[in-house]
């Protein structure tokens, strides 16, 4: 019978859970050490977690996995750098894994669900001036937090610069159309052609009973969309912000995207969004915004390599079938993962997992499992 | 059809086949001659191959030098009489060509210094043969190796860790199944215009290598409109007590002695003629009657055994049996060195679907291949499954693909199948009892020697009184927390259901033949019994029929039978 699993061993590749004949065996892949992906992602997508859900073909849980990290998912399979694959260690076994396309199937498939309307289970409302990349994004990790947001977009359109993604021919117009189509099912409120400064100022908004204020008109709009007097801006027309909490000088008011920093790709966009956004969180609950922010993640160190079997990358210009990402989520090694004995008693004492694990890590006892005997022995 | 989309995922095929063995890769392979589209699924990991995966990798075969009439011979003799000789001789015959094509896939057998194939003769027959796969005692892997390749190269599709549940019939014939993903408990829906299964034995699930089979092809047959036969027949297999070993029926012939409490070699009473050199249906019912003598627990002593035996039968090679003896030894237990205690377990039964030589079933559009089809009563020659598994799966194969290659896909009824997948989720929605204790009950009726290995009226009555209990009471009453339990719960139900069945012809089957002892009709009996027991289900009824072996039809008319190298006394006076 299987009796240990050694959490100190184990890599996480995952083998064992894929060639046990009983399926005793699974894996947890929410683990502190962060996989090298995960720590190569400006932000910090836990790719080894959704893929592991891929692995099990739990397309639902895959979905939600990702969506807790990335707010549009579709969009951003198309247009980020993945820098993710550089550090991916399956490399060292052959070649990295796919995540770019994985993730473009996963993001797909949101788009093909049901969109979920989360509970609202906070007081305070959040305004978030400008629909591209960076309030988008911060007005979705807010709205996931249970905030009612309304984005304010001075054009007709939503997206911001990723319309411009389209025009540069990198992200198709369906994707961008179904995801943002998707974002406002989810109830995030729009409201178009209402310029900030303009059409609505920030008294407004506070008359509103608006509690927080997220600026992110980007960096076209700099020097040409008037910020009123009360929000300092430097010579260059970048909004001050503290480096930390994405604070401007004015009580309540956020800024972050093109109006902070110069032109960044896109994951780095999302990821001072998403540090925004747990700003805004933390100033409407009264907290300390400096204090007690999330500490860096170990990384892995105990990486998978010798021993794994060599499988061929899978590619395909038109995305992935569901066939194909199963297969390519097989290749994913779980870096830091932990495999565990999840049901013991259909062990048959084939060793197969002990055999084939490649850090040594499972122990069999060569006893097999005692049930009524067919003799009445001593 | 769309209400079918919104009930889960659908699978569109044109021959599909259940269970990734061998006998379902064999069927696979030659079924893509006949159409485009062959799917396999299994309920393990789809690169598992089934039991062959735990075996030596040998085949029984009768090469062109050899008599296949000759293999048949003995097939009867050792078979009681009770042997359906057409379909042994059309696995016999045919046995030759698919070791070739295994060799012409690159699975290699263990050849003389001259290069010709190396026989090696069976369970004391004269010329039964099984032919040795490489690497030695792990050629299964290797076998199951080839297939997969050959199977992906034809592109048939694969998919594990999906149970089948049921077969889909439009009116009378087949046009599908269902299942589920016992990971995510996805809900499958599979459009075929034949379906083969190939699930393999009927067991109680006991380690090791048997844990994987369960009553499938009993529980989805019948349900689906199938006959089973040979239920009767169980399988009782001699194991070490405590762990488990490969290659006890190498051992024996080196030198080593199944020995009984007092050291005596016990079976050379009950056999002067084999001695230990026989199948361990027949062994295990001497130890039955020295338990009753006061003569347990028995051992395998070794060391009767040369240096150079003990050499050669010591595991190494880095796989399960190495490790195995290495940590044995390490606990201060060498079987090469000490005694060590050995016994019989009942694992598996023979019974299997009825089917004709392409395998096809009553119900148009359902074949069988493999283990999952009825072959034998128990006695067993080394190397018999995968010869049968490669010429019944070849063969119906072609069956099955030129069948769905000449019909339309029939249409599916979206009703039935949700009331299928209904029944499927009350059981996950539910609290109640767990698979695994209802499967200790049935154990507990069944095992007992007295029940299935020294049969009497009384004691199988008393058996099948639990196991209908079982099936009435806790049956319908267990339930599953995850799509895991729920592939247990699913085979619970099925054991339950063939145990009822393994009883119930037991009792029907008033004498003593093959496999099947009964201490109160200890006699073979030809002018009752030269007869199978048929298993059908109508409406919901299970319905009990004999049909007699159609001798005059026959090459070989019974004369010399297998049991009468055995003298066992009368025990039943004895037994509880």
């Amino acid at each position: 019978m299987i009796t240990n699993i050694d959490p100190m061993k184990c890599t996480g590749c995952g083998l064992c859970v894929e060639i046990c004949p009983l399926d005793t065996l699974r894996l947890d892949p929410f683990q502190e050490e962060i996989a090298p992906c995960q720590g190569a992602c400006p932000a910090h997508v836990d790719i080894r977690g959704y893929v592991y859900y891929l692995k099990q073909e739990m397309l639902d849980e895959a979905i939600n996995s990702l969506a807790q990290c990335l707010p549009f998912p579709a969009i951003t399979g198309h247009i980020c750098y993945h820098p993710c694959e550089s550090k991916c260690a399956r490399k060292e076994v052959d070649e990295p894994v796919n995540i770019n396309l994985l993730e473009c199937y996963v993001g797909d498939q949101l788009l093909k669900a049901q969109a979920v309307r989360l509970p609202i289970t906070h007081a305070a409302k959040v305004a978030v001036v400008g629909s591209g990349p960076a309030g988008l994004s911060v007005a979705y990790f807010l709205m996931r937090n249970g905030y009612e947001v309304t984005v304010f977009e001075s054009s007709s359109d939503i997206g911001g610069m990723l319309r411009g993604e389209v025009s540069k021919k990198k992200l198709p117009q369906d994707i961008l159309d179904m995801q943002i189509h998707h974002i406002k099912n989810m109830g995030i409120a729009f409201e178009t052609r209402t310029t900030f400064g303009k059409s609505v100022n920030l008294n407004d908004l506070w008359d509103d009973r608006y509690r927080a204020v997220f600026l992110a008109t980007g960096f076209e709009s700099r020097n040409v969309t008037p910020l009123p007097n009360e929000i300092p801006t430097n010579d260059k027309g970048t909004v001050v912000v503290d480096p930390v909490t994405f604070g401007a000088d004015q009580k309540g008011v956020f800024a972050g995207g093109g109006m902070i920093m110069n032109r960044a790709p896109i994951v780095k966009v999302i990821a001072a969004a998403k540090r925004a956004a747990s700003s805004i969180d933390r100033y409407l609950q009264g907290k300390d915004l400096k204090k007690d922010k999330e500490k860096g993640a170990k990384p892995v160190k105990n990486l998978p390599k010798q021993g794994v079997t060599r499988k061929t990358r899978q590619e395909n210009s038109a995305g992935f079938t569901e066939e194909m990402a199963a297969k390519e989520a097989q290749r994913c090694m779980s870096c830091g993962g932990k495999a565990y004995i999840a049901h013991p008693e259909d062990c048959m004492t084939c060793y197969e997992c002990e055999v084939n694990c490649p850090s040594g890590a499972i122990e069999v006892h060569p006893f097999k499992e005692q049930v009524t005997l067919t003799l009445p022995l001593p | 059809m769309s209400d079918l989309k919104n009930m889960g995922m659908i699978v569109e095929t044109d021959v599909l086949v259940i269970g990734g063995g061998v006998a379902g890769l064999w069927s696979s392979i030659k079924a893509r001659e006949f159409v485009n589209r062959v799917t396999i699924v299994d309920k393990g990991p789809k690169d598992w191959g089934g039991q062959a995966s735990l075996s030596g990798g040998g085949m029984v075969g009768v090469i062109p030098e050899d008599s296949v009439q000759k293999s048949l011979e003995d097939f009867v003799y050792y078979y009681d009489g009770l042997c359906d000789q057409e379909l042994m001789e059309m696995i016999l015959a045919n046995s030759y060509k698919r070791m070739q094509d295994l060799e012409r896939l690159g699975y290699e057998f263990i050849c003389d210094e001259q290069g010709r194939l190396k026989g090696v003769p069976q369970r004391a027959l004269d010329h039964v043969k099984c032919y040795i796969g490489q690497p030695f005692g792990k050629g299964g892997k290797s076998m199951v190796g080839v297939l997969v390749k050959e199977a992906d190269r034809l592109g048939v599709q694969r998919l594990g860790r999906i149970v089948v549940t049921d077969i889909l019939k439009h009116q009378d014939s087949v046009c599908g199944a269902v299942g589920f993903n016992s990971r995510n408990g996805q809900f499958y829906i599979f459009k075929a215009r034949a379906v083969i299964l190939a699930v393999g034995n009927v067991g109680w699930k006991i380690s090791y290598g048997h844990n994987t089979c369960a009553g499938d092809s009993v529980d989805i047959g019948l349900r689906a409109g199938a006959e089973i036969s040979n239920c009767e027949f169980a399988r009782l297999w001699l194991v070490p007590r405590y762990f488990s070993w490969e290659g006890q029926t190498y051992l024996l012939p080196l030198g080593a002695r199944l020995v009984n409490a007092k050291g005596e070699s016990f079976m050379d009473k009950y056999s002067p003629v084999f001695g230990g050199n026989t199948d361990p249906i027949f062994i295990a019912r001497a130890l039955c009657i020295e338990t009753l003598k006061g003569n347990a627990p028995f051992y395998m002593d070794c060391s009767g055994m040369s240096a150079e035996s003990v050499e050669m039968m010591t595991p190494k090679g880095r796989d399960w049996m190495e490790i195995n003896y290495l940590k044995l030894r390490d606990m201060g237990m060498d079987l090469f060195r000490d005694k060590t205690e050995w016994m019989i377990h009942l694992r598996w039964t023979v019974m299997g679907i009825h089917a004709d030589l392409e395998g096809r079933t009553r119900v148009p559009g359902l074949f069988v291949c493999g283990r999952a089809r009825s072959t034998d009563p128990t006695p067993y020659s080394g190397g018999l499954s995968l010869c049968l598994c490669a010429v019944t799966g070849n063969r119906t194969g072609e069956a099955a693909g030129k069948f769905a290659d000449s019909q339309k896909q029939l249409p599916i009824d979206s009703a039935g199948v949700k009331s299928l997948k209904d029944r499927l989720s009350a059981h996950l929605s539910r609290e109640g009892i767990t698979p695994v204790e209802v499967l200790r009950e049935v154990r507990e009726a069944v095992f007992p020697y007295y029940v299935c290995a020294l049969k009497t009226k009384r004691n199988l009555q008393k058996a099948l009184a639990k196991i209908q209990e079982i099936r009435a009471e806790l049956i319908p009453r267990m339930a599953a927390r995850d799509p895991h339990y729920l592939m247990k719960l699913i085979e619970v139900g099925g054991i339950a259901l063939f145990t009822e069945l393994f009883l119930r012809a037991s009792l029907m089957r008033t004498e003593s033949r093959a496999g099947h002892f009964r201490e109160d009709y200890p006699d073979r009996d030809n002018e009752n019994w030269l007869s199978w027991v048929i298993v059908g289900q109508r409406e919901h009824e299970i319905a009990f029929r004999t049909e007699q072996l159609p001798i005059a039809r026959y090459k070989i008319k019974p004369t010399r039978y297998y049991t009468d190298n055995f003298r066992f006394p009368r025990v039943e006076h004895l037994l509880p």
